[in-house]
This record gives structure tokens, sequence and C-alpha cells, in this order.
């Protein structure tokens, strides 16, 4: 009996197994044009980006480029447990935390702010005015956006003179580490608050306009609205952006910081990517340096499954 | 004038049609190790080397300048070759050219040469050398061979630079000639193992310290004060420079809170490396001497004398805009400046100051080095056109070529004077393409310190006020020496090199941070924190860095 | 269909109006600072401390210096070159993509999805990436080493696709009883209707381009195949180009270029942003409809 039973059992699952082959066999000969299509994405992902993660196994060697990745000495942990053991292990971790706390608390929200606020605005010219101006800092490069950073917070800057107001002291506002996550929000503000909104603008005019009609017939003010129809109405831009934003949160990009800091400001500038430039290619400890950033990204990755996994349990929007 | 025939022979040889001169066989492994035991290579085997080129190109008719000079062909090939070449970029000849192939100098060297070379030029010198070797893409002739990471030995241990030892009788005897002529050169040229590993820029006589602190005469002469000697005289000037012509910054400092070749501290006997005390190997940032040199900036920075954005000036040299707008009176720059300056306001007078002193009669240790031979290039040991590459690199050390490279062709760049002195035309001297004198220096003739020569450096006191070339004097000066400073020319090996860059370059980063946080005051520098600065970089194992470093320096010194 | 509004709505829509105009004028000032002082005299620039809110002494010196410098001309061109590439590039490939990767009906195309975005959480990171480019695809020191790595990028590639899945189905099918292909349903019909997407892609791509800098310090070693932004940084960031291996040429005196330092960093910034100011207006209307993440659930 049993044994039959464990028959029929197996004869499904080759059953299934060969239904399954023939589906992807019936995909493929139906399909194999439109598959043609994306081969030359394919190619270019896995050339560019599937390719290079072979590297990450530098992370466990002694790499020495005269004996190649697959040549190098194996050393297991050891590039990690260093970076654990290191003085600048701690202090890298807590600045990149630090910013990006700052940035989920206060970038975050502010922007969504931002696209409520102008979704008031009645004037269409003027609604058009703001958007067009408040993109603007975007387009400036980061290389020019440093480079005028670094002039406004110089001792005779323009930023200076102004904080000079209220602290009477005219000090190059790039030297003191109380100053630079200021500065660097501030910046990114500057930058991105208006080009930011863009998302949640276009989420906002996919609101049912007729929503809005018929909570106005029942009496309910601006605020209620807002609160009732326009955030539930692009809750899940919202969410799916804080999933991405909580998915990188170890991954504070370099570009800003490496552009503007020096030795001075290290102590609240130097993060983990900026600390794997140096490490990588300032002082060519590549095997080192690689180990911190797969570090880096397994975290990463653990925060938006975890993120992801949250949101799809509690509001059934999510990424994956 | 002996100049003059060489110049001729430079462009007969420049007619003549040349062949393609091997470098002779490569000397057996007997005359290898003669060579190795004793470096001091005998008139005996430079002319045994000579002969051995002469046999293969036998049917040349090239003229030879006789008794002094080695043989040498020209062109280098008869067929137009190709080498590559990683060579940073000289930000005066980037002014004006955006490929070296572009400027006059090189076009000629081509034709003369018949090589053509393509120059890799990166961005960074320091980030794009270790990718370069990574990719394993060397180009023939590798610039800059200090930045291999693990050493010259290593590196030819492996397998990057090729081990030129060999060839330094036959393709380099040009080179290998000047090299042995001087017992400086001689040591500094090879590694402990006594390899030479590159090609090196050979001085025809050393430079004082081209660059130290420069102070506003005019502005001591109008307040009627003497140029400061001490630190108690030159706190004087700077209160005065500050209060009286209203210099925000009256002393700018270089982002490490001194210069970069501790030359503000040297007054107390220490500055932030590892120096050579009378042969021990001593870390200068954890002395009590720099200690209180930082007490002293500390307070000189409270006080206002100090440039409020030290910090942030990464240049090597002041930043021009605070000597032209009048913000400092006393700072750090090459000799060649202060022209630069004064022409930007006519009351402007620039003067060398001397490195401060705790007291007048003090011996100072510290200050720029003499310059007798500097940056070279290696040959990479995959090139199938090393020797090729080779006798390139000799043709700078030949008579014509030191000349071509340092002067250029006569009557081009420059004629003879009634004496027989050099004399550089306009083209040089008042281009008539509005290039400035560097300028044109280094375009229409070889840069300096990028590709190793017979190098000259006196040429470009043409250009320099005697006023300024005085300067040597002052910063040089008997009481002024350089024997803290490690040489230039140590040679780690390759499990050294690792251990110790990497050791290095964490406390390099970290008391750097200190340092500055020090001078401004974020950290207290007579209290506590000292302490823990100090336990902090020997709990970096600064120890073993001193040791490794004190092994090298007592091979050099044993040299 | 006015409604009267009430007074608590009036003082909000005033605040708002001043919150606004507060915004655009701290969006402003700073470019504004810069351009005039991109136009004055340098020495009078030097000496100004705090927001330059006007022109002094109109003239275009700094323009003129900028413009001298030939490495601002090859960069201008090599960063158009890199742009018109990598967008054309680039766009045709996630296009592609995203078109299959639309398909409801396909085996694979989730899983495709899945393949590409995989790739924005993990990475080998610079390093490997160099590796991989300069060994295996021997990439050293070209320009294909600027342009194709930067052609694929997911989050495009996400957008396109939402975008595509919005053309009703309805419209394909009929087309294809009309006989036609993938390719002419993508190109005739596709496309056009969602041109506000393809026109903000077109944009992302410029601008991330034109902005770009680091791989080109990386990859390049001919200084006449550099993009702008490099030429650009060394002016603003670096300083004075000249190392300390300069140093040892002790002929470094850099003349004009530094008497009007300040004033060249202010020009250089306008020279080099105004060609993408220029061009944003125009794609903006595109911008609300062509971004539509909220919809990738799916």
């Amino acid at each position: 009996m049993s044994e039959l039973a464990v028959k029929k059992g197996k004869n499904a699952a080759s059953g299934k197994c060969k239904l399954t082959c023939k589906a992807i066999v019936r995909d493929m000969q139906k399909h194999w044009k439109v598959y043609l299509m994306a081969v030359p994405g394919l190619v270019m992902l896995i050339l560019f980006a599937y390719l290079p993660m072979g590297g990450l196994l530098m992370a466990f060697e002694n790499y020495k480029p005269k004996d190649g990745i697959f040549g190098s000495q194996w050393v297991g942990l050891k590039n990690f447990r260093d970076f654990f053991s290191s003085y600048y292990f701690g202090r890298t971790m807590k600045n990149t935390l630090w910013i990006s706390a700052l940035q989920l608390l206060i970038e975050f929200p502010v922007t969504i702010i931002f696209a409520l606020l102008l979704n008031e605005v009645a004037n269409k010219r003027f609604k058009r005015t703001i958007q067009t101006i408040s993109y603007m800092p975007y387009f400036v490069s980061m290389v020019v956006m440093a480079g005028i950073i670094i002039d406004f917070c110089s001792s005779r800057g323009a930023v200076t003179s102004i904080v000079q107001i209220f602290t009477g002291s005219n000090k190059n506002l790039l030297s003191v580490p109380g100053y630079w996550r200021a500065i660097y929000i501030i910046s990114d503000l500057w930058q991105g608050l208006g080009y930011g909104s863009i998302i949640y603008i276009a989420a906002l005019a996919g609101v049912d306009k007729e929503l809005y009609e018929a909570a106005s017939i029942d009496g309910a003010n601006r605020w209620k609205q807002t609160i009732h129809i326009t955030l539930p109405g692009i809750s899940s831009t919202i969410i799916i952006m804080l999933i991405l934003k909580i998915g990188s949160i170890m991954s504070v990009g370099y570009e800003k910081t490496i552009l503007l800091y020096n030795p001075q400001i290290y102590e609240t500038a130097d993060i983990i990517s900026s600390y794997v430039y140096r490490k990588g290619l300032a002082e060519f400890n590549y095997s080192y340096s690689i180990a911190v950033s797969l570090f880096n990204s397994v975290i990463n990755f653990a925060l938006l499954v975890i993120a992801n996994t949250c949101s799809r349990k509690f509001s059934e929007t999510s990424l994956f | 004038m002996k100049k003059k025939q060489l110049v001729a022979l430079l462009m007969s040889a420049f007619m003549a049609a040349g062949t393609l001169a091997g470098c002779g066989s490569e000397p057996s492994a007997e005359e290898t190790l003669k060579q190795e035991t004793s470096k001091d290579v005998t008139s005996k085997e430079v002319d045994a080397s000579k002969t051995d080129v002469s046999q293969e190109k036998e049917s040349e008719d090239v003229a030879s300048t006789g008794e002094t000079e080695s043989e040498f062909t020209l062109p280098l090939t008869e067929k137009k070759e190709t080498l590559t070449m990683f060579l940073p970029a000289d930000s005066g000849f980037f002014q004006v050219y955006s490929d070296y192939n572009e400027g006059p100098f090189f076009q000629k060297l081509e034709e003369i040469t018949n090589v053509h070379i393509e120059f890799e030029t990166p961005v960074s010198a320091e980030e794009s050398f270790n990718l370069m070797i990574a990719s394993g893409e060397l180009p023939d002739i590798i610039g800059s061979p200090y930045l291999y990471p693990d050493g010259y030995d290593a590196a030819i241990d492996d397998g990057y630079y090729l081990d030129l030892t060999p060839y330094l009788d036959t393709c380099l005897s040009n080179y290998n000639k000047i090299r042995t002529s001087n017992v400086k050169f001689a040591t500094d040229t090879l590694t402990d193992t006594g390899r030479a590993a590159a090609v090196w820029a050979l001085y025809t006589e050393p430079q004082g310290p081209w660059a130290g602190y420069q102070i506003r005469q005019d502005w001591l002469d109008e307040l009627g004060l003497e140029m400061p000697t001490t630190f108690d005289e030159l706190e004087e000037v700077l209160i005065a420079f500050r209060d009286k012509k209203g210099a925000y910054a009256p002393l700018a400092l270089h982002s490490n809170g001194n210069d970069l070749y501790g030359m503000l501290s040297a007054g107390f006997g220490a500055y932030d490396a590892y120096m050579n005390v009378d042969g021990t190997v001593v870390c200068g940032f954890i002395t009590e001497e720099w200690r209180e040199y930082l007490k002293l900036m500390n307070r000189w920075y409270s006080e206002g004398l100090i440039d409020p954005d030290f910090m942030t000036r990464s240049n090597w040299q002041v930043d021009q805009e605070l000597v032209t707008t009048g913000a400092s009176g006393v700072w750090w720059a090459m000799y060649t400046m202060p022209a630069t300056y004064e022409a930007t306001d006519e009351n402007m007078v620039i003067q060398a100051m001397p490195s401060p002193k705790l007291n007048e009669d003090d011996q100072l240790h510290i200050r720029l080095q003499d310059n007798y031979d500097y940056v070279g290039v290696a040959i990479s040991a995959k090139s199938e056109k090393a020797e090729l590459a080779m006798r390139w690199l000799d043709f700078f050390y030949t008579e014509a070529g030191s000349l071509f490279a340092n002067y250029g062709t006569e009557g081009d760049t420059f004629n003879y004077d009634a004496e027989g002195n050099i004399v550089f035309t306009d083209k040089i001297m008042n281009n008539p393409d509005g290039l400035s004198v560097t300028q044109a220096m280094k375009t229409h003739l070889l840069v300096p310190n990028k590709i190793p020569s017979y190098y000259d450096w006196t040429r470009e006191l043409a250009i320099i006020p005697e006023k300024d070339v005085a300067f040597y004097d002052v910063w040089g000066a008997e009481d002024f020496k350089d024997d803290y400073i490690l040489p230039v020319a140590l040679s780690y090996t390759s499990e050294e090199a690792s251990e110790r860059a990497s050791l290095a370059a964490d406390i390099d980063t970290y008391f750097r941070e200190a340092t500055s946080q020090f001078i401004i005051g974020v950290l207290d520098i007579n209290g506590a924190d000292w302490d823990t600065y100090v336990s902090t970089i020997e709990g970096m194992n600064v120890d073993r860095v001193v040791e490794i470093t004190q092994q090298a320096l007592d091979r050099y010194l044993a040299r | 269909m006015k409604r009267r509004k009430s007074i608590g709505s009036r003082i909000f829509d005033t605040l708002n109006t001043l919150f606004f105009i507060f915004i655009m004028i701290v969006c402003i000032l700073p470019i504004w600072h810069v351009v005039c002082a991109s136009f004055s005299e340098a020495t009078w620039v030097m000496k100004q401390t705090g927001i330059i809110y006007r022109i002094q002494n109109f003239n275009l010196n700094g323009y003129k210096l900028v413009f001298e410098n030939r490495e601002i001309w090859s960069g201008y061109l090599n960063t158009i070159l890199y742009c018109f590439f990598v967008t054309v590039i680039g766009l045709l490939v996630v296009v592609l993509v995203a078109y299959v990767t639309a398909q409801r009906n396909l085996l694979w195309s989730n899983a495709i999805m899945l393949f590409a975005s995989f790739t924005m959480l993990f990475n080998g990171g610079i390093i490997s990436s160099y590796l991989v480019n300069t060994q295996l695809l021997n990439m050293y020191n070209s320009r294909w080493a600027i342009i194709l790595p930067s052609c694929f990028n997911v989050f495009y590639l996400i957008l396109v696709r939402t975008a595509i899945r919005t053309v009703p189905d309805s419209l394909v099918e009929s087309a294809k009883l009309d006989g036609a292909g993938d390719m002419t349903i993508l190109f005739r019909i596709v496309l056009p209707l969602i041109k506000a997407t393809i026109a903000t892609v077109i944009l992302y791509y410029i601008v991330a381009q034109w902005n770009s800098w680091f791989s080109a310090t990386i990859y390049l070693r001919t200084r006449t195949k550099l993009p702008l932004q490099i030429i650009i940084k060394e002016i603003l960031v670096t300083g004075d180009t000249s190392s300390m291996a300069n140093a040892m040429s002790t002929m470094d005196n850099t003349g004009d270029m530094t008497m009007y330092k300040q004033l060249i960093k202010y020009c250089t910034i306008v020279v080099s942003t105004l060609p993408i100011f220029i061009l944003y207006p125009f794609i903006q209307k595109y911008f609300e409809s062509g971004v539509m993440i909220g919809a990738v659930k799916g």
C-alpha cells in the first residue's frame, strides 16, 4: 500500500517536472524572438554587474595583482576581523548611520511635505515656476556642488558670514566636525528637495479627484482631506521609497564625502564608503577594501529584505 | 667650445640614417656578478661595452664624440617604433597642451629618435598607478615607479619591473657612466640588493633647499621690524602684521599644521614624519618636541596668528590668493614664486625668512633636502621593446641628449654668447605665442622631473631675479642642516613594505586629523588628550613601523 | 465651481505662498551669487565676503581665461560624446529589456526582472569592475570603459517597464492581429505612448553622464579623452593641479591662472552647468507623468 503511494508520488513529481520542462520549451519556441530582444541587456548585465561579483572573492584573500584572483593567498575572514577590530570600524559605522538616520528622519519626510504643500498651490503658473526653480539645484553636478560648498563655507564665504552673525566665529565651516552633518544634509536638501518630490507629485496626480469633491461636500477641510485622502492615496509610493531608503542605509554615497572632507573632520565625515575608497584606491589595500564593502552590502541586503517583509505583512505593499 | 660641437653632432646624427642598434648581448652572469660586487664600474668595463655596441653597427658612420662620449646612434631605429609610457601630467605643460606629444619638444624628440611615445597621463597618479598594475596593462616605460606599494625590489621580483642591472653597461652605458661618477648617485640609484630598478634623474649639480618661508619685507620695513629669527620674534612680527596690516591669516600653514618639509617645526627639533636622528629612527609626531610645537601653534591659532582655513589648504605650497590679497605676511613657497607674487602689487617686496629657532644659536636639523637625484622611470618586465626604451632614456644622458633636454636646439631655443655661455632665445624668454617663461620652458624643453635626464636645474635661474636666487643661502645656511630627514632612497623588502604601508596609512590618517584638532583646540594639547593620542598611535603599532624603517635605514647606511 | 474659502484656508495659502517664495530664493541665491561673481572684476570678487548679489564692473575676463583653456573644450566635446552614446545605447538596451519583462505571458519575464533587480543590491565594487573591464574586456584607457558600463540602469528599466505595462493590451493585440512583429509593436505603438517616460529617462541619462567623473579618473589615461567634470574638478576642488611630484620641478608658477583663480572657479561653474540648465525645462513637463514608481508592484 504504502509502497504504491510512494510510487505514485514519484510519478507525480516527475510528471510535474516534465510539464515544466515542456512549458519552458514551448515558451521558448513561441517567444524566442521576444527573448532575443533582451539579449543585449542581459549580456551587459552579466559583463558589468555579475562578472565583477566574482571579485568579491578577493575579500577572503590577500590579493596581489601578480597572483591574480585565483592564485592569491586565501586568508578566510582575516580582512573582516581586521576591519572589526580597527580603530575606524566604530567610527565609520557611527557616521554612516548618523547621516543615514538624518536622511531618513529629515530629508525623507521633508520631501513628502514639500510635495503635499506644492499640491495645495492653486495657481498653475506659480506652481510651475516653483517646480522649475526648485529642480534647478538638482542639475548642478556633484563636483560643482562641492566647489560651491567649499567656497561658501570658507572663512570668508557666504554661509560662514551668516553663521558668524549667530556664533561670532568665522571659522571655516568645513573644519568643524560638529558642522559636517548639517552641511551634508542641508546641501542634500538644497539639491534634492524639489527634485525628490517629483515622484510624490506624480503619485498625487493619480489620486482620484472625485474623492476630494465628495469629501468637501461632506465638509472635510483641507487638512482632513490631506490626512484621509491624499496620504492614503500616495501611501504605496511612500512605502516603496521607504523600503528602498532603508535598504540603502549603509550605503551613503562617497562622492560628496571624498570631494569635501579633510583630515580635520574625519571624526564625523568619514563613512564606510569613503573608508572603502581610501583603503582601496588610495592605499591599494584591495582585499580589505572589498571586504568592507561586502560587509556593507550584506547588511543593506538584510535590511532591505526585513523592511520589505514587514511592509508586505502590515501594508500589503512591497517591492518584491 | 665643446658644447657647440655637440650640437653639430646632434644635427648630423639627426640626419644620418641609423640602423637599429642593439645593446649588445646580455652580459654573462659573471659580468653581472662583477658589477654587483663593485658598484664603481671601471672605465675599462665601459670601454668594453662600447666596443660591443660598435661591433653591431659597424656600418654606422655617425660621428663619435671621441674620448668622453660613448657612441650613440641616432635615430634609435630606422623604422618608426612606438613606445608606451605611463607619465603623470605636468600642470604647466597641460595648461598649454592636452597631450605631451602636442608639445614642440616631444615632436622634435620624435624626429630625432624616430621613436613615437604614446603617453598615458592619469588623472591621479597615485590611484591610477596601482590600478594599472592590477590591470596588467603595463606600458613599456613606467613613470612614478616609487608608487609600487611593496617597493622596488618586490616590483622586480613580482615580475613588473625589468631588472636593469645587466643593461647598465650596454643600453644604459651613458646613464651608468654619470651614475657611477658620484658616490651619492651610486648609492641612491640601486636598491639594497644592489639592483637597478629604475633609471633616475641625475642632477648636474645638487640643488639646495628650493623652498622655505617667505616674508613681506616691505611690511617689516614699514613697521620698523627686523627679520625674525626666533619664535618669539616671529610672534611679534605676526602680531604686528595682524594688527597693523590687517592680515587675517598672518602665518599661512599647510593643512598638516606645518609645511610639507617641517621647516617651521624644525626649531623644535621634530616634524610630522619618521626622522633619522643620528642613525636612529624616531617617530617625530609623538615626541615631546612636537607637542611643544603644537602648543605654540595652538596658542597662535587662538590669537588669530594662523590662517583660520589652514586645515583645508591642500596645495603643497601657499595658496597664492593669501599672498596677493595681503591676507598673509609669512608663508612657505618655492624661491621661484616671489616674482609672480610681486607682480600683482608694486609695493610688495618678499624676502626669505630662515626657519625660526627657539634660541638664537640653535643648530637645526630639518629642512628641505638637497636634491642630487630625483624621480626615475622603470621599464616594464613584459615590454618587448625594453632595449629600445632603455636607449631612448639613455639618450638624455649623452652630452648631446642632455643639452637637448635641458636647453633645446641651438639657434632655436638657445644661443651661445661671446663667452660661450648658453643664453635662451626669445622663444623661451619672451614667447611670441604668449606663453609664460615657465610654460615655454616646459613645452620647448624636457619637462623637468617627469622623464629622467642628466638634469641641469640651473637652467631655471635664467628667469629668477638675483634677490630670489639668494634665498638658497638663507634656507640652506650653515646652521640649517637636513640630517634628520630620512634618505629618500630607503628600500624595503616586499614583506616589510606591505606591513609598513598598511600600518603607517592608518596612523597617518589618525595623526593628521589629531594634529589639526590640537591646533584649533578641539583636542586639548595641554591635557590628557595628548596621552590618549600617543597611546592610540602606539596601539596602532607605531613601534613596528619604526623598527622596519630602522632596518631599512641600517641597510642604507651600510651600502 | 469656485467655493468660498475659509479664513484658515486663506491664511494657509498665504503662508504656503510665502514658504515657496522663500524656497525659490534659497534655490536661486547660490546660483545667482556664482553668476554675478563670474561677470565681476577679479580683485573685487576676491575681497568679497558673503553673498554677491550684483555684478561689479561687468567684464568677461574670467570667461576668456576659461575658454583659453583647451582642456575645457576637449572636455566639453568628450562629455557630449559620452552623453550621446550612453543615452542612445543605454536607452535602446533598456527599452528592449523593459519590453520583454513587461510581457505578462512570458514564462521568464519575472525571472529576468529579478536577475536585473538583484544588481541594485549587490555589486562587485569598483575594483572588481575595474579588473573585469580591463583584463577581460580590454577597455583600459578606452572611451568604451566610460560608455558601456553606464548604459544599463535597473532603475530606468523599472520606470520604462512600468510605463509599458500601462499601454492598453487591446492596442497591442490588434496590432498583432494585423501581423505586426514585436519590434514594430514596440517602436510604432508602445514607445509613442510612453514618450513622457522616455523623455524623462533620456534626461536622466544625459544628466547622469554629464555629471559623472569618477569612472574617468579610474579608466582613462589620456587627457584628451577626459570628460568636462574632471577638468572642472581639478579647477574647483583640487585647487591647483600641482601635486607633490610637480613640486619638485621648481618652476611651477602658474601665473595668471592663479591670480584669477576665484573668478575662474565661478566661470567654470557657469560654463559647465549652463547646458543642463537650458535642457531640463524642456523636458520638465514630462517629469510627473514620466516617473510612476508607485506602480512598480507586480
